[in-house]
């Protein structure tokens, strides 16, 4: 935690800060030195111009940006250039603490404008840190568009054999009609059988999908509005209208993160490359921004939970306990409503673990290590309250 | 600045006491503050029944996207160099953030965060940009959100995107219908059979949703059958810390300004259809706390090992270093222990609920 005086300098606007600084940022000094590009040349072309004669320093630091653009290279296995411009974005004055100071102003200095009208004004009014900005484009300058993006995801999808993939499930699924039954069916059984209500293991599967995590957002957030039906008149009438049951969220991108290879109790992979078609999947065109960034689209809490473990979990830093400890707590998002422990409090109120977690605990790390004994008394003083164990027996603990 | 920080009540209602240390709002929230917990009587479980509606099932569309999902991990990555353009079908590591009219878009603030780049009318020009773009590239994108956008107040307005790509990489599946392919992904030998392993897992996971769905209509029922007054300041508080864990990270790792901090938060606390769902699952806790006083339901350890046990086999950890760490965390421990009872009170709830699903 740094001091308040650390802080602040840190945190002080781009507008402020000097324009050249000690560490090479390569995204600043692009335009001078990248190689010509097809798409938003001409304009680059006209900003290098532009800024070479605006600000004459900038040049010099030409060299600079080649030898970080050579380490980068040289690092970019390790993802070493991650830290790098993490770092220089982090300072506040990179990259992103740039582009801030155009983000929020939108109706004032720049009004709705583009980038690039940006930078030449920032140029024109002598603006030092618009010019540093380097490349500021935007979505006109790109060549791409939707058809473009189409055309390639088409070859894809011929090259990967999902034609076959696409008749079988036909095939498998036909009009869908059969397969609510047998989902109705199966879960009816469950129920009857007294099966384990939530199965673990295919829930950990299937949170990998974003189009469960879709649907499970839509699953629990019509308990909410179907509540608020009950509640007494103007309160549900006023925000009944403003629940939309149909808002789709990802735990995925709760947060963010790389989930690849992790494991979890309820974990997200990203979403694999769809096919050519954003076909219109049912639930309305919230459900489109499945497993996509939906600005705006408020996140379900169950979904919140499940990124906030996949950070834990993927966290190098984090420690053992607190990766267990969020994945069972995401479960419980998911599978029971819970809160933020500690904020309800289910169980009586306590702050430190109470003697069924501490038990549970040694009997847990006694595994493999002791013949297959559950419950072999651990000498722990502060933990132990209440009687002794019993073999293989449920210990209910007297004192709660 | 000072003075706002100093003084005896903040928009992050930091007690005078705590002034010394001068601590971001996002900090702040992580860490919380103090709750009082209203006075709550335990429902009557009695006669609690639901009927839970006939699911939708799913489409060969999801299929074959789950087919893909679950192929992805055989798929071949490649980092794009810094100087290689990003192309549709990759996926790019991104900061983002959005703007409307100048006020920072709720829930718009990712870190560190893979999108794969395919087309999406719903955010007409955003991917559009990226694409072509080098890693390492920061962007300002605008665009103006159709009418069809999922947020009614954002329809037809233009919105400013803030994009540094941090960096990208090359993805490329196998052929699907080759032997190699097929025998790695181990779900048969054909196409045909792998498709129907993944309906056969599919079918599975919607019953388990389906299941889930009758959970949230028993505690829904349970919340409604419950008398409790939810203060605001509870909610705010659920919200708060919930956003200090994600989007306050974010934003405090992005280095916004304090001010920049508050509006994020705001822009949460002041979302009604979150603070609907909070006060939901705050009902159901309270409930379930008040049940369990009521009916001396107890904890055992059992249940908590069944617990440790599961999440241990899921990330691969061996018992003892679970128990060794954890036995040197007592706030983990706490965390643990409040998950397993709430999860045990819901398990005896569901036993007296009496479910019925429809079309079964």
């Amino acid at each position: 935690m740094t001091s308040p005086i650390d802080n602040r300098s840190r945190l002080t606007r781009a507008n402020t800060a000097p324009v050249q600084r000690p560490e090479p940022k390569p995204q600043v000094q692009r335009t001078n030195t990248a190689p010509a590009k097809s798409s938003p040349a001409p304009v680059k072309d006209g900003m290098a111009s532009q800024a070479a004669s605006a600000k004459p320093s900038f040049a010099s630091s030409a060299g600079r940006f080649f030898s970080s653009l050579k380490d980068a290279a040289k690092n970019w296995h390790k993802g070493a250039v991650e830290t790098g411009t993490k770092a220089a974005v982090a300072s506040g004055v990179g990259t992103f603490g740039i582009l801030k100071s155009a983000g929020g102003a939108v109706g004032g200095a720049f009004g709705i404008v583009s980038g690039i009208k940006n930078t030449i004004a920032g140029i024109k009014s002598g603006d030092g840190h618009q010019i540093a900005g380097g490349v500021l484009s935007t979505a006109k300058s790109a060549v791409n568009t939707v058809k473009g993006g189409l055309a390639t995801a088409a070859a894809i999808e011929s090259h990967l054999g999902l034609k076959s993939v696409e008749k079988a499930a036909l095939a498998a699924v036909g009009d869908g009609s059969k397969l609510s039954k047998t989902i109705a069916k199966s879960a009816a059984e469950a129920v009857h059988l007294g099966k384990d209500f939530t199965k673990l293991d295919v829930l950990t599967h299937a949170a990998k999908s974003t189009g469960f995590l879709g649907k499970l957002g839509t699953t629990l957030k019509s308990g909410a509005s179907s509540l608020l039906g009950k509640l007494p008149g103007e309160a549900a009438a006023k925000l009944a209208g403003k629940l939309d049951a149909n808002i789709i969220k990802t735990g995925a991108l709760a947060l963010g993160g790389d989930a690849k290879g992790v494991a979890t109790a309820l974990k997200t992979a990203e979403a694999a490359t769809k096919g050519a078609e954003v076909a219109a999947k049912g639930a309305g065109t919230a459900a489109k921004l499945a497993g996509r960034f939906a600005p705006g689209v408020n996140v379900a809490i169950a979904a919140l939970d499940v990124g906030i473990a996949v950070k834990t979990i993927t966290d190098p830093k984090a420690s053992i306990a607190a990766k267990v400890t969020s994945g069972i707590t995401a479960l419980g998002s998911v599978a029971a409503a819970t809160n933020i422990p500690i904020v309800s409090q289910v169980g009586a109120a306590v702050s430190v673990a109470s003697t069924a977690v501490g038990m549970a605990i040694e009997n847990f790390g006694a595994i493999k290590n002791v013949a297959s004994k559950v419950g072999s008394a651990v000498a722990d003083g502060a933990k132990k309250v209440g009687s002794a164990i019993a073999d293989g027996a449920k210990k209910i603990f007297s004192g709660w | 600045m000072d003075s706002k920080k100093n003084g005896s009540t903040t928009p992050s209602g930091r007690k005078p006491l705590e002034v010394p240390l001068y601590v971001p709002p996002a900090k702040q929230a992580a860490r919380g503050q103090p709750v009082e917990l209203p006075p709550v009587q335990a429902p009557s479980l009695e006669g609690l029944a639901v009927k839970v509606p006939a699911p939708e099932g799913f489409t060969a569309d999801e299929v074959r996207e789950r087919f893909l999902e679950l192929a992805r991990p055989f798929a071949a990555e490649r980092p794009r160099l810094p100087t290689e353009p990003i192309a549709w079908g990759d996926e790019v590591l991104l900061n983002l953030a959005g703007y409307s009219n100048g006020k920072l878009i709720p829930f718009s603030v990712k870190t560190d965060v893979w999108l794969p780049m395919e087309p999406e009318p719903l955010l007409p020009g955003l991917y559009e940009a990226i694409v072509g773009q080098v890693p390492t590239e920061g962007l300002v994108v605008d665009l103006t959100l159709p009418d069809t956008y999922p947020v009614e107040s954002l329809r037809g307005t233009p919105a400013r995107f803030l994009v540094h790509i941090q960096a990208a990489r090359q993805v490329n599946y196998p052929n699907l219908e080759s032997p190699e392919f097929l025998q790695a992904f181990g779900r048969g030998k054909t196409i045909e059979e792998a498709t129907q392993s993944v309906v056969a897992q599919m079918t599975e996971e919607h019953t388990q949703l389906l299941l889930l769905q009758a959970r949230q209509q028993v505690l829904t029922e349970v919340a409604r059958r419950t008398q409790v007054e939810i203060p605001r300041e509870l909610v705010d508080e659920e919200i708060r810390r919930r956003w200090g864990a994600s989007e306050g990270a974010s934003v405090a790792e992005l280095n916004f300004s304090d001010e920049e901090q508050e509006e994020s938060l705001n822009s949460w606390l002041q979302d009604e259809g979150l603070r609907q769902e909070v006060e939901l699952r705050l009902r159901i806790a309270l409930a379930l706390g008040a049940i369990v006083k009521r009916d001396g339901l107890q904890l055992t350890p059992a249940h908590v090992e069944k617990l440790l046990r599961e999440e241990a086999e899921s990330q691969g950890l061996s018992p003892a270093e679970v128990a060794a760490s954890l036995k040197a965390e007592p706030q983990q421990q706490a965390l643990l222990e409040q998950a397993a009872w709430h999860l045990m009170a819901v398990d005896y709830v569901m036993k007296k609920a009496k479910i019925e699903f429809e079309g079964a």
